[in-house]
């Protein structure tokens, strides 16, 4: 029950109503489930549990996945910044289609974008079938799932620097010209400096949702164990074989990650909101 | 007054000085080439997949395309898909409300880590958010059993099981429009109507629903474009029966996985045409109604 | 370094933000650039600066064109609105910025720049400010701190655009006076940009006031207020009322009543007399005087001031009058204009 003390006065009504479903629903819908999924890692014994996370195959598929994701958002740090520096700052053609297109991988599909590359990358496909003759393959090795995980994590990075960007007040950039400082320099010592929360906020996201990702990668990775096998299929492997326990492991062990990318991305807002006066 | 008068120096540029370069822009080369980049990177990366599900799905003609939407199996993955969207999607408005009115309009102590907690489902993995549901509600555990032997409810592997998921992925999409446009909003307005003598319920339809309609709109167009497309949260737990618990992204998986691309790439293009609907609604909104809409660009 | 502008004009698509304008500014002057908004008054501080481009005409620093000199090259030390520091840089950085950005021949060392820094902060009034970070500070400081950071490059000349418009009442004040002090003692060029009449007059050696992309007057504060040279200068600076008037064989007459002013070279017919209230007297009403009613009384701070209806009443100015004198509401009244620019009407 809310006491005095927990929540300040109002005249507006319905704090409790409101309150009350909305802890209720949060508890049924996420916190229950998510603490039942720890509750059933730590039954395990802890020797159960090592073999689980020593596991070879798992080892081979959190390397592949921490590893891919890593480069993917690390790749989109930059393309992503030209990208929201170029939609940003200069005024072309199409570029109101361009700027919506970005949102693409948020609204299409992950089962849809997941056979659409594949169409594109594997070795009859559009792009694939000139690739071949070469003796390069995307889709079906570790550049299949880069580029899928390039497609859903380059949002992520644009949808953050952006609105810093527009914000971004154009008299301290003229400022640096009046003290003698080259474009260049303006670029890399003031402007970039300034978007390095942002970009920072924007790369942890794209790396936690590529770690995560299931539908758009599945389709193009080839699903090789210990080669192109990434840690959400290995779950549903597990889940196949009725290996609960096994499935829980992996599952603890990403959702962890999901909360220390979370507490991460706060404390760089926090600490960027205190000492530069924005996030 | 000019009493230095200075030589009228010769021209020592052939460029007028009108057309220099602004200090804060680059030269016209370095924005071309930059232009260049982004469009064929977006292209190549973004604008070209989604062409190809269209391409794919008219790859035997329009009668193709038809043929295989009209296929039952297909026929029933969309019922099944648009039953999933109207029950997840009211369930999240009405929870969005909630969380919007708890969190924007009050001060309690934390209400940070509410918010946190609001958007957790965001940065799980939709395997995970899956899984969790299969480890707490399948029939061999004790809630499920329970249910499955008292009421005969199954819920995993069942239409239960699908709703609850797509539920969780989608948890997100209203409540954190609202509350950033309710917590710039402030209570004035409400304020003003209870001191006019409105109820509660009236200040609420009257006063702070049509302040927010627009993001509100948008929250549930993302959230329903997510809960119409969750594939891997539904995959885990769907068991995947054909005609019973195949949603339209499970059927682009069994149809592919089966080579019937058409078959897949068809009902991708329906899903794909949702997601161009929803962009284009969704920028719309930006456009026309961008001080209504705080959350703009955040998901 | 003298300053000259040669006839420059800017066009900003069909619109003209200034038609040829043309200024000296005297080395070791401080010029205020007075307008209202749109008058073209930043516009023409930032072409100075390099920051834009005029569509013709030329800027000469001393004797050298510096039209065609990017802003790098110019040299100037400029002071934004919103003070423009770098945010993700502490004070120190802020001030170095300047030094460490050039070239190596001219760069100098990292010694000798904390001297610099060091020296600019003491003259500044914060010399412990270093280590903080612009949102660290106040308004006032960070107003300071980017002059500091402008003069760190011994720029040729200083311009200041809007520089105390962000800040509140006093604090802008005690800015204006220390800033005054500031340019006595480094005898820096310098111009500002304002829209306050009082900021300019109190601050500057000229004020140049502007309208719709021309100069309208530049003189001293006292040419500018004493001797308006235009209407529009008559209405922007200080108060004064129109009063419709007809020029007759060099007398001015007002519904018929001659007034003892002169015409000062304005042509016979209609024309406009531009009184302020400090210069207008009242008394009984007596012969030689314009008749009057008194309509309205107030006390403005130290002064009295009385609206009165002149002749037949549908012109209305303002006098300011002292405790000698006896008005009362709606009662006739004697109006002397002692002084008055006069202007064709337009």
């Amino acid at each position: 029950m809310p006491s005095a003390t927990f929540r300040t006065p109002s005249v507006i009504p319905g704090f409790r109503l409101a309150f009350g479903f909305t802890i209720a629903y949060l508890a049924v819908i996420v916190l229950i489930p998510i603490a039942g999924l720890y509750v059933q890692t730590f039954t395990l014994d802890w020797a159960e549990l090592w073999r689980i996370l020593t596991d070879r195959r798992l080892l081979a598929a959190l390397q592949l996945s921490f590893g891919l994701s890593l480069l993917a958002a690390a790749f989109n740090v930059v393309f992503g910044l030209v990208v929201a520096w170029v939609l940003t700052r200069y005024s072309f053609p199409g570029r109101r289609i361009l700027d919506a297109a970005i949102d693409l991988p948020f609204a299409l599909p992950t089962a849809v974008a997941g056979i659409a590359l594949t169409a594109i990358y594997a070795p009859n496909g559009i792009i694939g079938q000139w690739l071949a003759p070469y003796g390069i393959r995307i889709a079906y090795t570790q550049a299949g799932i880069f580029i899928a995980l390039v497609f859903i994590g380059l949002p992520f990075i644009v949808r953050t620097v952006q609105p810093v960007l527009e914000q971004l007040d154009r008299e301290v950039e003229e400022a640096s010209a009046t003290l003698g400082a080259s474009r260049l320099r303006t670029i890399f010592q003031v402007v970039l400096p300034t978007l390095a929360p942002a970009t920072i906020t924007g790369f942890a996201l794209a790396f936690a949702r590529a770690v995560g990702e299931y539908g758009s990668v599945i389709f193009i990775a080839g699903n090789l164990p210990g080669k192109t096998e990434i840690l959400p299929l290995l779950i549903v492997i597990r889940l196949e074989e009725y290996n609960y326990a096994g499935a829980a492991a992996i599952a603890a062990i990403m959702l962890t990650l999901s909360f220390v990318i979370l507490v991460f991305v706060n404390i760089v807002h926090a600490w960027s909101q205190r000492r530069f006066g924005h996030g | 007054m000019v009493d230095t008068a200075p030589a009228v120096a010769p021209s020592l540029a052939a460029v007028p000085p009108s057309r220099r370069v602004a200090p804060t822009t680059e030269p016209r080369l370095v924005r071309g080439v930059l232009i260049a980049i982004t469009a064929t990177f977006l292209s190549v990366f973004l604008l070209f997949p989604l062409g190809v599900v269209f391409v794919e799905a008219f790859r035997n003609g329009t009668a193709g395309f038809l043929s295989a939407l009209a296929d039952p199996q297909a026929q029933s993955a969309i019922r099944l898909t648009l039953l999933v969207a109207a029950i997840a999607v009211p369930c999240n408005i009405v929870f969005g409300v909630a969380a919007a009115w708890a969190v924007a309009k009050f001060e309690f102590r934390g209400k940070t880590l509410l918010v946190s907690l609001i958007d957790l489902p965001f940065s799980v993995s939709p395997v995970v958010a899956g899984l969790v549901y299969v480890l707490l509600l399948g029939s061999n555990t004790l809630i499920g059993g329970w249910l499955q032997e008292s009421f005969g409810l199954r819920v995993i592997f069942a239409v239960p099981g699908i709703v609850l998921a797509t539920i969780f992925v989608t948890f997100p999409f209203v409540a954190r429009e609202l509350i950033p446009l309710m917590e710039q909003q402030g209570n004035g307005d409400e304020e003003a109507a209870l001191s006019l003598g409105a109820s509660g319920l009236q200040t609420f339809w009257r006063t702070t629903l049509p302040n927010v309609k627009w993001a509100l709109l948008y929250g549930v167009l993302l959230c329903n474009a997510r809960a119409m497309g969750e594939f891997g949260a539904v995959a885990v737990l769907s068991g995947k029966l054909r005609g019973q618990t195949v949603t339209m992204p499970l059927h682009i998986e069994l149809a592919y996985n089966e080579y019937a691309s058409v078959s897949a790439f068809s009902v991708a293009a329906l899903l794909a045409g949702l997601a161009l609907v929803t962009l284009v609604v969704k920028t719309f909104l930006e456009w026309k109604y961008a001080d209504h809409i705080a959350g703009t660009g955040r998901h | 370094m003298q300053l000259d502008i040669r006839d420059i004009a800017k066009d900003f698509g069909a619109t003209a933000a200034l038609h040829g304008v043309d200024l000296t500014i005297r080395s070791g002057e401080l010029i205020a650039l007075l307008g209202p908004s749109g008058s073209g008054k930043t516009t023409l501080l930032r072409i100075i600066a390099g920051l834009e481009f005029p569509t013709r005409g030329q800027v000469f620093f001393g004797p050298d064109d510096a039209s065609h000199r990017s802003v790098q090259e110019r040299n100037v030390g400029f002071v934004f609105q919103h003070y423009a520091l770098f945010r993700h840089m502490t004070v120190y950085d802020n001030i170095a910025f300047g030094l460490r950005v050039r070239p190596s021949a001219t760069r100098p060392g990292e010694a000798e720049i904390r001297k610099k820094v060091e020296t600019l902060l003491d003259l500044v009034q914060l010399p412990e400010y270093g280590k903080r970070f612009p949102a660290q500070l106040s308004g006032g400081q960070r107003q300071r701190i980017a002059l500091a950071r402008a003069l760190a490059i011994e720029p040729k000349v200083l311009l200041l655009d809007e520089p105390f418009g962000a800040l509140d009442a006093r604090v802008r004040k005690d800015l204006r006076r220390w800033l005054r002090e500031l340019h006595d003692r480094t005898g820096h060029t310098t111009v500002f940009v304002t829209h306050d009449q009082d900021e300019a007059m109190e601050l500057a050696d000229r004020v140049v006031v502007m309208s719709q992309g021309r100069i309208e007057q530049l003189g001293t504060p006292d040419d500018i207020y004493d001797r308006p040279a235009t209407p529009f200068v008559y209405d922007f600076i200080g108060e004064a009322f129109r009063v419709p008037v007809e020029v007759s064989g060099g007398a001015v007459l007002f519904e018929g009543n001659r007034l003892d002013l002169p015409a000062q070279g304005v042509r016979d017919g209609r024309a406009t007399l531009f009184v302020r209230p400090e210069n207008v007297s009242l008394a009984p009403p007596a012969d030689g005087l314009l008749p009057a009613q008194v309509e309205i009384l107030r006390r403005a701070g130290a002064r009295r001031r009385a609206e009165v209806a002149l002749g037949a009443g549908a012109i209305r100015i303002e006098a300011d009058y002292g405790a000698g004198v006896e008005v009362a509401l709606k009662q006739p009244v004697g109006v002397a204009i002692r002084e008055a620019g006069i202007f064709p009407a337009a």
